[in-house]
């Protein structure tokens, strides 16, 4: 079953994995990062236990674990110097801290697409792609209808090629190019005739009217609206406090962080409850649930 | 009130001599239950087309249509698309979209209508035709027949006043059709939707419908109620194509104007009929045991597609007798199509053994195909590489002696001297049939395996079809056929086998095989079981009626 975010409105849910990943991408702020790093896995956890630890542990910690050694291999900037290399290059604290924080970035914004694909299924980007461009929508539906019927005839035509001696796994090498181009050109035949036959039932349905709508298989509820409201204001708060300076990182030539302090803890606690958003919707629905039946 | 009426309709395709329409004058009223049959290429389809405006085909054209009294043409495109229901043959080729709920809201997404009105209408269908289990699903998941509910579903969310039907029901299984039609039936019973269908099958339909129009060569030969068609089309040849109980109860002389019409009542005619009759003994000399070889064999076969996949295959065990016609019967989804490739070695078993000709499929390589098994699929047009037939059929015979002769034989043999010239897209779905035939039978094979080879066929092709088989027969080829047309394989087979869940359930001799099954077995077997538990055919029905 689909839990509470997944059912929400598609535009909701595309705010938060914009904000989250565009924030991610751009900022790499310790606190920030870890901040998302730790919601994305939660979220993952929380969508498809499973599934998410096996890629966790088998894809994106490796991904991690290589990007953290790679970074101080290559890069010597830096001027708390811990060691020489054979080579004569130095190492340095602040190569190894940058190399941890992109690691953990990147593991970030992998936990997090593993959540995005989940939730973002085809039919809502294809509605999200639809607000922008209307005609596009419909093109892709179709194509999405004709995929797979073509990949169902060609197997059917392949396998009746096969069976008159005509087929593409013929030794001499003439013959077998000679039986593919013929596939191909029974292909396009068909691809037409069907489409033909296609367009007279579009249109037999009134395809091409004018004043055509668009039929949206999600409603939007007045929580879908207050939950982007939020994102919206706290997203807003935190990317101008990493734009004005409030909240900053230094890498290079030496480490350095904004002071700890009651505008940063604001920030830090803020952009920790957008992330969490969608793990606080699902688990509070969850409850809620779980209350209500245990009433019965 | 009447909702279509035609006055004079005359229709010339460009480039044709003949009329396809030949002066034709009809009224259908409202809330009434059309039937439209009539040989292939009667211009039944014309017909239906010229109300449907958007979809009439282009030539030469004279006579009216009126539409609720007013001309078609000067009815908005707009009503006509929401007024007017049109479904065609193929339920895939009608499918717009990739999902079930778009598919319900493409129409009155593109007659402008709002969201929520959308989603009202969308829940309404999905409830009444019984789509809210695969309401979310995706289309390619779909059965046949559940496509065609849902083009039907999808038409039907617009509220048409009339709906128009070409041969909906041509592409599906038995009970597949049947649950289509009885869908149709209620639309027609409790909405009072007007209904114009054209069947071939008309088993069930003729029995539902309100009246029936009969069409030959652009005319309308006959048109009235269900009785009154038996009446004007008794001495016409196309009276063959009647429900099995008209035809078995007609030629009994069941009274004029009240010939039973179902197998209920074909049964309680029959009662009557042989009532103080003294009955035959159970005539046991139908049964045969075939002797013969095994030129195929199957023993315990599994085969899957995908490792992790479901088997399809379970065990198959199967043996084609050398020279007889071998069918094997089943509904949709039970794994027929796969075993048939499986036994041609197309796909390769996980576990047992396929022999063809005693020798095992895996050491024959691509030596098996042309000259041992012939495959006709059941898409013809998946065989077709050439834009004329002539130089399509003739790649098949390239290399062998006197090529020219052989082409010729196979062509007269097969009825298509006439369209050699042709593009083989443009001929009926019979004729494309036979051309994929002279396809596969230039290859010369010993094996002829065919898929569905009657699907679509009306019975004039399908007798055809029947000879030719028994030509073939007769010089010693072998010949194999999947089908779920029952009353086909019950007058032509030698062995019948069902096809179940992976397996073959039953095989054996074609009388023993129907007389042995209660449900799915052929309408004349339903009917006479009781008396003639072997006659299986209307034919041998009729006789023994007679005899006794």
């Amino acid at each position: 079953m689909r839990n509470q975010f997944e059912n929400r409105h598609p535009l909701t849910q595309f705010v938060y994995f914009m904000m989250v990943f565009g924030i991610s991408v751009f900022v790499m702020h310790p606190v920030i990062t870890g901040t998302a790093f730790v919601s994305a896995v939660i979220l993952g956890v929380v969508i498809d236990r499973k599934r998410f630890l096996k890629m966790l542990f088998c894809l994106y910690i490796p991904a991690v674990i290589i990007g953290i050694m790679i970074n101080p291999l290559f890069s010597h900037e830096g001027i708390t110097i811990l060691w020489y290399f054979p080579d004569g290059n130095p190492l340095t604290l602040e190569s190894i801290i940058y190399g941890i924080m992109s690691g953990i970035m990147i593991g970030s914004i992998f936990a997090l697409f593993f959540s995005f694909n989940k939730i973002m299924t085809s039919d809502r980007i294809m509605y999200l792609t639809g607000c922008v461009f209307p005609h596009i929508s419909l093109i892709i539906a179709m194509a999405l209808r004709f995929i797979p019927e073509f990949k169902h005839h060609l197997s059917e035509v392949l396998n009746a090629q096969k069976c008159i001696g005509k087929g593409v796994n013929e030794k001499n090498v003439f013959n077998k190019v000679k039986n593919a181009c013929a596939i191909a050109q029974i292909m396009a035949t068909w691809a037409f005739e069907s489409s033909v036959e296609r367009s007279d039932a579009m249109r037999a349905r009134g395809y091409g009217l004018r004043r055509r709508s668009r039929y949206v298989p999600f409603q939007m509820t007045k929580w879908d609206i207050i939950l982007m409201i939020f994102m919206l204001i706290t997203g807003s708060i935190v990317i101008y406090s990493l734009i004005s300076g409030g909240v900053y990182v230094w890498y290079y030539p030496y480490f350095k962080i904004n002071e700890a302090g009651g505008y940063a803890y604001i920030v830090y606690f803020l952009y920790a409850a957008m992330c969490m958003l969608p793990v606080f919707d699902i688990l509070l629905e969850e409850a809620v649930w779980k209350s209500l039946r245990s009433k019965i | 009130m009447e909702i279509f009426t035609i006055k004079n309709l005359t229709f010339k395709y460009p480039q044709s001599k003949n009329y396809a329409l030949d002066n034709i004058s009809i009224t259908v009223n409202k809330g009434e239950f059309l039937l439209l049959c009539g040989k292939s290429g009667c211009g039944k389809t014309t017909l239906i087309r010229q109300m449907k405006a958007v979809l009439a085909p282009a030539g030469e054209k004279s006579g009216e249509i009126y539409y609720k009294g007013k001309p078609l043409c000067d009815v908005p495109e707009r009503i006509a698309a929401q007024e007017i229901g049109y479904v065609m043959q193929n339920p895939d080729r009608q499918i717009v979209t990739d999902k079930v709920w778009h598919e319900l809201a493409f129409g009155l997404e593109n007659l402008g209508y709002k969201n929520s009105a959308i989603r009202i209408r969308a829940a309404e269908m999905a409830s009444y035709f019984g789509i809210q289990n695969w309401f979310h699903k995706d289309v390619k998941e779909l059965s046949g027949g559940q496509k065609q509910i849902l083009n039907l579903a999808s038409v039907m969310a617009m509220q048409p006043g009339v709906i128009i039907l070409d041969e909906p029901t041509s592409q599906l299984c038995n009970i597949a059709a049947q649950e289509f039609l009885a869908l149709l039936k209620r639309l027609n019973d409790e909405l009072g939707i007007t209904v114009i269908i054209i069947e071939h099958r008309l088993e069930n339909v003729f029995a539902m419908c309100d009246r029936a129009a009969v069409m030959d060569k652009g005319k309308i030969i006959s048109i009235g109620s269900p009785q009154q068609t038996i009446h004007n089309i008794k001495d016409d040849d196309f009276f063959d194509a009647m429900p099995v109980p008209v035809k078995i109860c007609a030629s009994l002389g069941a009274p004029e104007y009240n010939v039973p019409v179902n197998v209920n009542e074909g049964r309680c005619f029959l009662e009557k009929y042989l009532k103080g009759k003294a009955l035959p003994n159970a005539d046991d000399t139908y049964y045969k045991e075939f002797g013969g070889d095994n030129i195929i064999e199957a023993s315990d076969v599994w085969f899957r597609y995908d490792k992790n996949g479901e088997d399809v295959l379970k065990g198959l065990n199967l043996s084609v007798k050398k020279g007889k016609l071998t069918c094997v019967l089943g509904g949709n989804g039970t794994g027929k199509t796969t075993m048939l490739y499986t036994l041609c070695g197309l796909y390769k078993p996980y576990r047992g053994k396929i022999t063809v000709k005693g020798r095992n499929i895996k050491k024959w390589g691509s030596g098996l195909y042309g000259k041992v098994i012939g495959v006709l699929p059941q898409d013809p047009t998946a065989l077709f590489r050439r834009d004329n037939v002539y130089e399509d059929i003739s790649e098949c015979a390239a290399g062998a002696e006197n090529a020219d002769k052989k082409i010729e034989e196979i062509s007269r043999f097969l009825d298509i001297t006439d369209i050699l010239d042709e593009h083989p897209y443009d001929l009926s779905g019979g004729e494309q049939q036979r051309c994929a035939l002279a396809k596969v039978l230039l290859t010369e094979p010993e094996i002829l395996i065919l898929d569905e080879p009657t699907k679509g066929f009306d019975g004039f092709h399908k007798r055809k079809l029947a000879e030719i088989f028994k030509t073939l027969l007769d010089i010693g080829i072998t010949v194999l056929m999947v089908s779920h047309d029952i009353e086909f394989c019950a007058e032509y087979a030698d062995i019948c086998a069902l096809c179940f869940d992976g397996g073959i359930t039953v095989s054996g001799n074609v009388k023993e095989f129907f007389s042995g099954n209660s449900f799915y077995t052929t309408s004349a077997n339903r009917m006479a079981r009781e008396y003639f538990p072997y006659a299986v055919t209307a034919e041998e029905v009729k006789e023994l009626c007679i005899t006794t």
